[in-house]
């Protein structure tokens, strides 16, 4: 289960905050942005990893990182990073 | 998970380093030879000749260019490499065009130079270095994508396991300074402290660069979703996030006179204290030629990479690349190149080397460690027996691995020059000898499997100089009469690699068997 969480859900949410920072970046270069996205994913992938074996319950860990991904899709359709039409 | 933190990591430490120990270990042993990459290529083609000689940029260039219109006229891309630090050669490279009526396909084709006879000299039909360095991150069969995704996965586990690893060790310091000899585990305990916290900087710059180095696969979705997805996006994002600044500067030289030759004097005076590396002639046939003149990247961390000739307007004008434009481009560059070490001269080589090793022996005393705390509840006598399975397979990547390519390094020297597919053969002799090397683990007695495997480990590295000498004549005093450093320096490494496995069987010796604590337990 923790294996699961942090493997993939991990992977999910770094890919979302990578676009996310992306996305936030100020710099006009949209493509050097997303190379520090994804520099940077990895780092919180990293740690994503550690919350989850550090957590107490597997389970609400789980449901917590579900939501968590959730929320940043949402996010990423309102801002139209997917779900395009 | 466990009742404190740190006990939680420590599981996480023990798991997340074990699952992918083996093929990280693979990844180590031969990303670590990578760094002499240059050298062992020059062995794996004796016959070429290094330039000992004080030379003339434009005599090579002549010289080559002669060469290259005998064997590559129709070729569009020529290059001409001239002699550096790592490699002391002349050599002519052209891009062959595919001629489907001979059999043959478009490829990259290189040849020798020997400058005392002037001379294109035949190189055998090797993998090669590059092949060698190339497997840390292809694994050579599979499809590159599928190992890119593999390599990067098991990248993730092993940054996860440094980073626990320094949680976990309250004292890290105090620790680093102890060491106790002959204990059993605490003895490989503390090993494996030293291993990973001296070089503690190199494995967290190679794990975290390493990660990044395959990212575009990786976190492919990221583009896909804020650049656009696609073949040409993708082409297209990869142009834009390796720009360079480029400045386009007049040359004196007139259009009619544009050549190879007219192109290097100009460079040489731009740049009078650079060595020149490379010079390309690219676009042969059309009338865009276009001349790239590269330095010798081996002075200093940021390159001055390259020069580009070409017609623009009427003039001949010169491309200067520089830094790459985006500001996280240019933190991306500086990590792939200290993971490279491109710039590296030959001491701080040495030390990546040592590095590098030094990360084996972490993974290797670390799954030592695993399968030692596990033996003691283990049956030797049943007949594969799940953790006795495991701790023989250990030896057959720990000890195989070294082997295996002690054996492809012989598969360089023995097999027929005229073999078909010889390169392929040589990477074949690898991988079959690491396979035997497991089937044999499995059915040795558990009683000096240890101490066999590394006799074996040491005699087939301590045999390789002599077999060099009776099939290629290159022997340490030839090497060191001709000023062959490389040559000398890469018979000496196998001497002192197979000195180094037989001290570890001889201090083995007297308690090689598997279950016996302070040995392998």
């Amino acid at each position: 289960m923790r294996v699961f969480t942090a493997l993939v859900a991990g992977f999910v949410f770094a890919n979302q905050s990578a676009s996310l920072i992306a996305y936030y970046l100020p710099s006009a270069n949209t493509v050097d942005n997303i190379v520090a996205g994804k520099m940077l994913s990895f780092i919180v992938w990293a740690l994503v990893v550690i919350y989850v074996f550090a957590a107490k319950s597997a389970k609400q860990t789980f449901v917590l990182l579900l939501l968590v991904c959730a929320v940043a899709l949402a996010w990423m359709s309102h801002l139209e990073l997917v779900f395009k039409s | 998970m466990k009742n404190s933190f740190r006990q939680s990591m420590n599981w996480l430490h023990t798991w997340s380093g074990f699952v992918f120990a083996w093929l990280l270990y693979f990844i180590f042993v031969t990303g670590t030879l990578g760094y002499f990459e240059d050298e062992i290529d020059r062995w794996l083609k004796p016959e070429m000749t290094p330039v000992a000689q004080q030379i003339d940029n434009r005599e090579i260039l002549i010289n080559a260019e002669q060469h290259l219109t005998q064997v590559a006229d129709n070729s569009p891309s020529w290059y001409i490499s001239y002699p550096a630090n790592r490699s002391p050669f002349v050599n002519i490279s052209w891009l062959q065009l595919a001629d489907p009526a001979n059999n043959i396909d478009k490829e990259w084709r290189e040849k020798n130079i020997d400058l005392n006879t002037n001379q294109v000299v035949d190189v055998r039909d090797t993998a090669g270095g590059m092949t060698l360095y190339r497997l840390h991150y292809n694994l050579h069969y599979i499809p590159s994508t599928i190992a890119y995704i593999i390599v990067s996965l098991a990248t993730m586990f092993m940054l996860i396991g440094l980073i626990t690893g320094v949680i976990i060790h309250k004292k890290i310091f105090i620790e680093f300074f102890t060491f106790r000899a002959n204990k059993g585990l605490r003895s490989w305990l503390d090993i494996h402290n030293i291993m990973s916290v001296l070089p503690l900087p190199f494995h967290l710059m190679i794990t975290y660069s390493g990660l990044l180095l395959l990212m575009s696969v990786s976190m492919i979705g990221v583009i896909n979703s804020n650049f656009g997805a696609g073949k040409d996006d993708s082409k297209k994002f990869y142009k834009l996030a390796t720009a360079e600044h480029s400045e386009q500067q007049q040359t004196l030289i007139k259009p009619q006179d544009l050549s190879a030759d007219t192109v290097l004097l100009d460079a040489q005076a731009r740049y009078p204290t650079q060595n020149i590396s490379y010079i390309g002639v690219l676009k042969r046939t059309t009338d865009d030629v276009h001349y790239e003149v590269w330095f010798d990247n081996h002075q200093g961390i940021e390159l001055v990479s390259h020069l580009t000739y070409h017609q623009h307007e009427g003039q001949i004008v010169v491309d200067i690349s520089g830094e790459k434009v985006g500001e996280a481009a240019q933190i991306y560059d500086l990590l792939e190149h200290l993971h490279e070490g491109l710039f590296a001269d030959i001491y701080l080589r040495w030390l990546y080397f040592l590095s590098g090793l030094m990360g084996c022996a972490m993974i290797a005393t670390g799954c030592i460690i695993w399968l030692n705390k596990r033996l003691k509840n283990a049956n030797p006598n049943k007949l594969f027996d799940r953790t006795y399975t495991l701790a023989r397979l250990n030896i057959a990547v720990v000890v195989g691995l070294p082997i295996a390519l002690a054996v492809f390094f012989y598969s360089n020297r023995l097999l027929p020059i005229e073999m078909a597919n010889r390169a392929q053969w040589e990477m074949h002799s690898l991988f079959i000898s690491l396979g035997l090397g497991l089937i044999i683990c499995l059915f040795h007695p558990n009683k000096h499997l240890w101490r066999n495997s590394l006799w074996l480990c040491a005699l087939s590295f301590l045999i390789l100089p002599l077999v060099n000498f009776l099939t290629t004549g290159h022997n340490l005093f030839s090497s060191f009469l001709q000023q062959d450093w490389q040559m000398l320096a890469f018979d000496l490494t196998m001497l002192a690699t197979g000195a180094a496995s037989a001290w570890a069987a001889l201090a083995l010796g007297q308690k090689a068997n598997l279950s016996q604590t302070g040995v392998n337990s």
